[in-house]
């Protein structure tokens, strides 16, 4: 939503997962049931004003699903 | 985006688990997102993440509050407020005369009142004389000319323009507005709403039905007129404009035929 992830997402890793999601309901009931992980790593992200920044991205995956709202924490530099 | 500590969500595609359109969103400082059209906003997983500016729209800093209208000598008057921006507790009471003080105060502080009353605030007058104390567009089997209506129209004419009066006297200079359009380009004045609770948005208490009035208010905004429960079908006599004007908050005539937005916590739930 308003970026873009230039090339992937670096250092990658699990941050929370199952009932430890607050919005695990929420999940759910938007892309159905699954073993729900919420992740966070690095992107380069060109931003809606068209800047390119490296930024903390967070997002939500589940096995056979995919990657879900990718979200940014914070730029990094 | 300044100047307010909330903003409600406008599109959530793509992110339908972080936000909900329609809901109010807690909005932190951030100088460098800002300078790239983006804001800090806390989601429905209560940390704060980075969204597109466009997605959200200021709330502006409003104390809404409603007065359930019934008899004061009866204990039957109730009376709720928030404030939108969060820098005021929810308060509630019985007490008519509190209620019209912390209306003036807001308003004598330069603050903006979205100022509801659950009592009928306006009437049609049909051309057809047998369609006359017909229920207005939108008001089903519940007609304001019905008994329960009609009792609250009447303590009405009075406790309402009481309450525009005192605040009239404690508030000088401060204007009053029926158009929404209007009172949003204004940084300070109050607008002038009627609640309709009734059936099952209906409480057990005075204090409950207004605050459930006033809970709906806040969940109509950006904008309330939006979430309007009632159509004027023919020409309107407007008790409200007629208030304000015996009040001395206006001298323009055409008040008198001016309709108010009308709140219906049942189906602002239904909007939602």
């Amino acid at each position: 939503m308003g970026f873009e992830v230039i090339g992937g997402v670096r250092s990658a890793e699990t941050i929370a997962r199952g009932r430890g999601i607050r919005e695990l309901p929420r999940l759910r009931r938007a892309y159905g049931p699954g073993h729900w992980r919420k992740c966070k790593g690095e992107a380069d992200v060109r931003l809606p004003d068209g800047v390119v920044r490296c930024a903390e991205v967070h997002w939500y995956e589940a096995h056979g699903k995919g990657r879900f709202e990718l979200k940014i924490k914070r730029y990094l530099e | 985006m300044s100047g307010s500590n909330f903003v409600v969500c406008l599109r959530n595609a793509g992110y339908e688990a972080s936000l909900d359109r329609g809901a109010r969103y807690r909005l932190l400082p951030d100088a460098e997102a800002a300078r790239h059209e983006q804001v800090r906003v806390v989601d429905e997983s209560g940390e704060d993440y980075l969204y597109p500016e466009s997605c959200f729209a200021r709330i502006d800093e409003i104390t809404i509050c409603c007065a359930d209208i019934g008899s004061v000598k009866k204990g039957r008057f109730g009376w709720a407020s928030v404030s939108t921006g969060g820098d005021q507790a929810p308060s509630s009471g019985n007490d008519i005369q509190e209620f019209a003080e912390l209306i003036a105060d807001r308003l004598a502080q330069g603050g903006k009142v979205a100022l509801g009353f659950e009592c009928p605030l306006w009437v049609p007058v049909a051309d057809t004389p047998r369609e006359l104390t017909r229920a207005r567009g939108g008001e089903g089997n519940r007609a304001y000319s019905a008994s329960a209506g009609a009792a609250s129209l009447v303590t009405g004419l009075t406790e309402v323009a009481w309450i525009l009066d005192r605040i009239r006297t404690k508030a000088q200079g401060v204007e009053a507005f029926l158009d929404w359009g209007a009172f949003e380009r204004v940084e300070s004045g109050v607008f002038l709403w009627e609640a309709m609770v009734t059936g099952t948005g209906k409480t057990d208490s005075h204090v409950s039905d207004a605050a459930a009035a006033v809970d709906a208010f806040q969940r109509a905004l950006p904008d309330p007129t939006s979430c309007d429960a009632l159509t004027p079908t023919h020409r309107t006599r407007s008790l409200i404009g007629a208030a304000l004007l015996w009040a001395g908050w206006s001298t323009d005539l055409r008040l008198l035929s001016r309709p108010c937005v009308v709140i219906d916590p049942g189906r602002v739930r239904a909007y939602g």
